[in-house]
């Protein structure tokens, strides 16, 4: 099964959207050997996802955590991946070559041009020239990295300045998220910004697609593709159902974002899984009532139980800005989902692996 | 900013296009038979399954085969 380990809830950026709180709480040794126990213990696949607070502050738990895995892996016959969700700043060459080594996924938290706007150290401090440093370094080693972008309202009219400054440094993509939560507030104004950015990355998209070029943004490509060939249920957590998020002291809860709610507790590493309310989960449709007979519900995210508790405070009910989001990026997908079409369809589909 | 569903139940062009490139794959391949429940199946397993493998034709012609489909269904 997949675990996601909130190493610490320590972090040394202090992000101007960042909903967690900092504690000086990091998880054990011991709490590492029984989640990756956990890990092996049901499924056909192990994986374990790296996170916090900034999980690189605790490289040591990292190392040790994928020596148990392998070991475990060697033991059981039972593959092993793994990834990680970090700021980015603690990137050195020995952490590229680990990666590089596990084949580690690297979700490299790097706002482009917006870096310095919203990601900023807890004294203060810029992270901008250290992100390029880093980027550059990881592309290096040829990790298989992914820029992730938030874009706040403050920030977002650099959306697409960004954009461009991630595929020159080499990535092979991005996933760009609007920032959600009681830190930020989007306007009609704002949102406006924003939708203006996406038709000049939409342009942008075509006209790498034009040249031949491969890099790819969530959410345009995503949209495109898993409408031809279905949402692919294991990049989607499901709540508790196919993964569950490990809290420093052990505890299991469905996502990461439920971690300071202890109602939504589903057991622990050392008692192990609440199966009876981890059952009662599985039953409950997160589906918000509005979007039920939406035509575009399928491809939207409003089951995402995290961004929707991040918005409205309840996993089943969807902001207006989530809505007005996820109808702009289709829409603006399938717009370009068709001139790309239009170009030839074997290039369409060679693109878009189909 | 609001909450608003869509109602308009219209597929993009390259949904429609890669459809009927699946369905021209099916006809193409087993002939036009009247084994119109056995296509239908086919075809929606080769939609999401196989069009990385369909000789690339321009949807307009693709479609030309779809409705070489529901020609054997009416007949039939």
């Amino acid at each position: 099964m997949n675990l996601t380990l909130y190493l610490t809830e320590n972090c040394n950026l202090r992000c101007s959207y960042c909903t967690r709180e900092k504690h000086a709480h990091d998880m054990s040794r011991e709490t590492v050997e029984k989640a990756v126990a956990l890990a092996f213990s049901r499924g056909k696949n192990a994986g374990i996802c790296f996170f916090g607070g900034e999980p690189l502050l605790k490289k040591d738990l990292i190392r040790y955590a994928l020596e148990l895995a392998n070991e475990k892996s060697c033991q059981t016959g039972i593959p092993f991946r793994s990834k990680i969700t970090t700021n980015g700043t603690l990137i050195d060459e020995e952490f590229a070559s680990i990666a590089k080594r596990a084949n580690m996924q690297i979700g490299f938290s790097f706002d482009g041009t917006m870096q310095d706007d919203c990601r900023r150290t807890k004294e203060g401090g810029a992270t901008f020239d250290l992100m390029v440093e880093k980027a550059r370094l990881l592309m290096e080693h040829g990790c298989d990295t992914v820029a992730m972008c938030v874009a706040s309202p403050d920030a977002c009219g650099k959306l697409f300045e960004s954009v461009k400054l991630v595929h020159d440094l080499g990535f092979p993509q991005m996933i760009i998220n609007p920032a959600y939560g009681d830190k930020v507030t989007w306007t009609d104004e704002t949102f406006e910004v924003l939708r203006g950015q996406y038709d000049l990355i939409a342009g942008y998209m075509m006209e790498l697609y034009q040249k031949g070029d491969k890099f790819k943004v969530a959410p345009l490509h995503n949209k495109i593709s898993e409408l031809i060939k279905g949402i692919n249920p294991s990049k989607y957590c499901h709540l508790g159902i196919r993964q569950l998020a490990v809290a420093w002291d052990g505890n299991l809860y469905p996502c990461t974002s439920f971690l300071d709610k202890p109602e939504w507790c589903l057991g622990s590493v050392y008692e192990g899984i609440d199966e009876a309310r981890r059952l009662e989960m599985t039953k409950r449709c997160f589906t918000p009532s509005p979007c039920k007979d939406c035509d575009l519900s399928e491809r939207c995210t409003n089951s995402c139980g995290c961004a929707n508790i991040l918005n409205t405070g309840s996993p089943d009910m969807i902001a207006p800005v989530q809505c007005e989001y996820e109808r702009m990026v289709i829409s603006l997908a399938d717009r370009i989902g068709d001139e790309m079409y239009a170009m030839g369809a074997q290039r369409f589909i060679d693109f878009m692996g189909i | 900013m609001k909450i608003d569903p869509e109602h308009n139940g219209k597929k993009p062009a390259y949904y429609i296009g890669l459809v009927a490139l699946a369905a021209a794959l099916v006809a193409g391949g087993i002939g036009i038979k009247n084994e119109i429940e056995e296509i239908k199946k086919q075809v929606e397993e080769l939609m999401v399954h196989t069009a990385g493998i369909v000789s690339a034709e321009p949807a307009m012609e693709a479609a030309e085969a779809m409705e070489a489909v529901e020609t054997t269904e009416e007949n039939a």
